[in-house]
């Protein structure tokens, strides 16, 4: 089953709320880029777990210069 | 401790208010800077990894402030440093931020979003020819999936374009998403005519094919994009990113 198909699993209620919250608003000092394997979150709405803040600041550690 | 923020707002409407509970069951409490509020809630960090009650924790606060006045909502995630981090941000940036209160007042977002079913492919006969090769039958599968696909691209302009029109006598303001099967529209309306939008729009999606979910008054999280973001340094977006892993099981 490909991402599409897994569209008709999709919590329509939650996905709203992520898409307002998460996904829209003022946003400071840069963008929130939210993805799946390169798959915009407003495909995935279920169950979704985001990364922790440590997991975060290692990124961002990893991408300074 | 650091400040989590929720929204923008006069100062006149964030006082003597009691606020739902925040992020991470926080006390909400506003900030004054002049005219202008902000709602904070002091947290140690944002709570990890995140969960459908944190977002909804974060929206209700945003909501129980739409009740009694301007809210121009924040992204879930931002905080600041200090309290005095907080004052700068507002301060800094008063003119934008009052601008922002000004275009936004008294006025509440109407969100749908449609889940529009597959489309049955017109003129291709999706059974298979056992006889023939494999080839031939991929072929056929993908043809008859590019031409489903167009027909929900079709379906999908169509119906955008007769919420649109629906949605004329009561705003201009509409944000739009498209996505293969998704259709996204949000509408910046006047809180009174919010209930008067959402019946005649549903009764337009009554008659229409697939899941859907119509609902607000929310805050007017698709209509702050065109606020300038390029405010002071003073207050940082905490998560820059996030990888979303979607969980097979129930809910932690």
């Amino acid at each position: 089953m490909d991402e599409l198909d897994e569209l008709d699993q999709v919590d329509l209620t939650l996905l709203d709320l992520v898409d307002h919250v998460l996904n829209k608003g003022v946003v400071l000092s840069g963008e929130a880029t939210i993805s799946v394997a390169g798959i915009d979150l407003i495909y995935l709405g279920l169950n979704v777990v985001l990364a922790s803040a440590e997991t975060i600041e290692a990124k961002l550690r990893r991408a300074e210069p | 401790m650091s400040f989590y923020l929720y929204s923008i707002t006069e100062a006149s409407a964030a006082r003597g208010n009691d606020w739902p509970e925040g992020i991470a069951d926080s006390h909400v409490a506003a900030i004054e800077v002049g005219s202008l509020a902000l709602l904070v809630s002091e947290i140690e960090r944002l709570p990890a990894p995140v969960q459908r009650g944190d977002l909804q924790q974060h929206n209700a606060v945003n909501c129980a402030l739409l009740e009694t006045g301007v809210c121009v909502p924040l992204r879930y995630g931002t905080m600041a440093p200090s309290r005095d981090a907080c004052g700068a941000f507002i301060a800094d940036q008063a003119d934008r931020w009052n601008a922002a209160v000004e275009r936004l007042r008294g006025r509440v977002e109407l969100s749908l979003k449609i889940l529009m079913p597959v489309s049955d492919a017109r003129g291709v006969d999706g059974s298979e020819d056992q006889a023939a090769g494999p080839g031939a039958m991929y072929l056929r599968r993908r043809r008859l999936k590019l031409l489903q696909e167009q027909a929900v691209d079709e379906r999908r302009d169509a119906l955008e374009r007769e919420v649109r029109a629906a949605l004329s006598a009561w705003t201009e303001e509409i944000v739009v998403m498209q996505r293969s099967r998704l259709l996204g529209v949000a509408a910046l309306v006047a809180r009174e005519h919010f209930g008067e939008a959402e019946r005649h729009l549903g009764t337009i999606l009554a008659h229409t094919q697939g899941r859907w979910t119509l609902g607000g008054p929310w805050p007017p999280y698709s209509f702050v994009d065109g606020i300038p973001d390029d405010v002071s340094g003073a207050a940082r977006l905490a998560n820059q990113s996030f990888d979303i892993t979607v969980a097979t099981g129930p809910q932690p």
